[in-house]
């Protein structure tokens, strides 16, 4: 199996806090792999340096083959990589729809003349993402809160509406920051099925954080434990689980 | 109470639509029979000014920039047009084309080292850009008439017309303020006005979602520009007249109060915020001098207060208790939804559906 993503030896510091300290791992593709660790373990930063919104002090981050540190971030979508954020990222004073159609930019030929226009082009571009973005709320359960100010909607949805937003970048590597967060039992369960669907659909690959450990354990193939900014394990859910590494890291802490 | 539901494009949103555009036709077509003439051209007026205005929406309400700079492309279109019709013997109506790309250029000039700044220092910037722009004028007053001003006196309007040349004027500003909304309209509704919106959430999310957000940043502002220049251009071809201390910072501020005022949604807030600054002070002074900076600063305040989203922002948000405008759902051919409308495309329509 070939790597989609390869974390190699990445060094990130803020001041005096090692947030990374040279974790490398890699993720086949078209696996989900979970990517878990105790609070503060770096987890979200990784995700940031792959994204390139942090500059990592050194090392490097492979996507199929190619260098990802040093390519400007608004291009990451159209290399086939999106993300959803802990905190959320939506517009919050736009409509689920609205927000949903901004992962198609990366795509979009529009610039403002045509846009200003309305060109005949523009217009079937439109029509034809509007239709996309309704397939992937429908795919998501979202349709009814399709028109809706996103503010208006509750937590574990809008969460949902970031993952509808990252799957309208037509991705090939998906990084999802906590998607369960906010969820009750029943929409974490539906949530790791659509995920296992659309991951064969459309043959995704996907790193996958998540505190929630029923769901890591169930629908990941391969996990990977941070601590403390370093990897202390990589391998099955269930071997891992039993590593007495990550017993002792999780000790203690909320984790189920 | 569930409000009424229309699918933009359905028959009943082009009925609507048709309507208000039938209704706003026939409100100018009456104005200049019932106006007095002074009225008429302060009117007039007003369409140059919400030009300029929607061009500020573009990177204020849009994406959130605060621009000052608008009066330095005011005055650009505004010269463009003095220059060409003056000396040069031109029709007003062909040097609108002619400044709106010198200002856009010019915007692009100043736009990129500017657009690095945020917020505050934005801000700062571009009223540098703004108090600048006086002494120019003055500099170059060979060519501008500097602190005299220049006289510009503009063409007949044409015979078959039979138009007064002020209904003539008014007529040309309102077709192109037409024009001009149209495009702007454009712009916001479209996945261009989406990214800027995502400009103003967040540059760090926009960028993330795939926005190029310091060439969109540059862009918008350039054709920000463009819609000031227009809007100068209406300007000198309603005043016959044009001085440098008319295009100080006072209107880069008047614009954004407008803004305000007018509030977050587009067209007709830059439409109410033009009438406002152009006809309050206007009416207030014919009482009492004093009245209308007072008056003018006290609605700003009170909008500020009570209104965050403007006058139209107001408005929508009542109207949107009543009627929702949204976008038609298409699915696939196998979406199996009520109400389906017959193939757009290969593909199903689907009405909305009313719950
Ligand atoms: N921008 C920043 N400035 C300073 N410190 C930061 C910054 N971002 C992250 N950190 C620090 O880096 C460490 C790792 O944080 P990170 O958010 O990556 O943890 P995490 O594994 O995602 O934790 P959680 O499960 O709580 O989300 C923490 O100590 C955090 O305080
Ligand atoms: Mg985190």
């Amino acid at each position: 199996m070939t790597a989609a993503l390869e974390i190699d030896d990445v060094h990130l510091s803020f001041g005096g806090v090692k947030a990374l300290t040279g974790p490398s791992f890699e993720v086949a593709e078209g696996e989900i792999c979970g990517l878990i660790g105790p609070n503060g373990a770096g987890k979200t930063t990784l995700f940031n340096c792959i994204t390139r919104i942090y500059e990592p002090d050194s090392g490097s981050v492979r996507y199929r083959g190619r260098e990802l540190l040093g390519q400007r971030r608004h291009l990451i979508p159209s290399l086939g990589i999106a993300r959803t954020f802990q905190n959320l990222g939506l517009l919050s004073d736009l409509s689920t729809l609205d927000n949903v159609l901004l992962g198609a930019t990366h795509r979009s030929r529009a610039n403002l003349l045509t846009s200003a226009l309305r060109t005949p082009g523009m217009r079937k571009e439109e029509r034809q993402m509007l239709c996309e973005a309704d397939e992937i709320l429908a795919r998501l359960g979202l349709g009814d809160v399709r028109d809706t100010i996103v503010s208006d909607v509750p937590f574990g949805t809008q969460k949902r509406i970031e993952l509808a937003r990252a799957l309208m970048i037509k991705p090939r590597l998906l990084l999802l920051d906590e998607p369960a967060n906010g969820l009750t039992h029943s929409e974490v369960d539906d949530l790791a099925t659509v995920l296992r669907e659309v991951r064969d659909e459309h043959d995704l690959t996907i790193l996958l954080v998540e505190h929630h450990m029923g769901m890591v354990m169930s629908m990941c193939e391969h996990v990977v434990v941070l601590d403390l900014g370093a990897k202390i394990a990589d391998g099955k859910p269930a071997d891992v689980s039993r590593d007495p590494a990550v017993v002792t890291a999780y000790l203690g802490s909320e984790a189920a | 109470m569930t409000p009424l539901t229309i699918v933009r494009g359905s028959p009943r949103h082009r009925a609507i639509v048709a309507a208000i555009g039938a209704v706003v036709l026939v409100v100018l077509i009456v104005i200049p029979n019932v106006l007095p003439s002074f009225r008429l051209f302060q009117v007039t007026l007003a369409a140059g000014f919400a030009i300029a205005i929607i061009g500020l929406a573009l990177i204020t309400t849009s994406a959130g920039q605060i621009s000052l700079a608008q009066s330095t492309f005011f005055a650009i279109g505004a010269y463009t047009t003095a220059v060409l019709v003056a000396d040069h013997g031109w029709t007003p109506i062909l040097t609108f084309p002619v400044g709106a790309v010198f200002a856009f250029m010019v915007g692009l000039l100043l736009g990129l080292p500017a657009l690095r700044l945020k917020g505050l220092y934005l801000a700062l910037v571009t009223m540098a850009f703004a108090i600048i722009t006086v002494p120019l004028i003055k500099r170059f007053d060979g060519l501008t008439g500097g602190n005299m001003g220049k006289l510009v006196s503009t063409p007949d309007p044409p015979s078959w017309s039979g138009m007064s040349p002020e209904v003539w004027t008014y007529a040309v500003a309102v077709t192109v303020a037409t024009v001009m909304f149209w495009l702007a309209n454009n712009i916001v509704k479209s996945g261009v006005g989406r990214s800027l919106s995502a400009i103003r959430h967040s540059e760090l999310v926009a960028e993330t979602m795939g926005v190029n957000v310091a060439v969109l940043k540059s862009l918008a502002f350039a054709t920000s520009a463009a819609f000031a220049a227009v809007g100068g251009g209406l300007f000198t071809m309603t005043v016959e007249f044009v001085a440098a201390d008319s295009f100080g910072l006072l209107i880069s501020i008047e614009f954004l109060a407008a803004l305000v005022v007018g509030g977050a949604v587009a067209i007709p807030g830059a439409i109410a915020g033009s009438l406002f600054i152009e006809f309050l002070p206007a009416w207030a002074s014919e009482v009492n001098d004093a009245l209308a900076g007072v008056l003018f600063g006290s609605i700003l305040i009170l909008v500020m207060i009570f209104l965050p989203d403007g006058v139209t922002g107001f408005i929508k948000r009542q109207l949107s208790r009543f009627v929702v405008v949204r976008h038609p759902v298409v699915l696939p051919p196998t979406g199996d939804r009520i109400g389906d409308q017959g193939p757009v495309d290969g593909r199903v329509e689907v009405e909305a559906v009313l719950e």
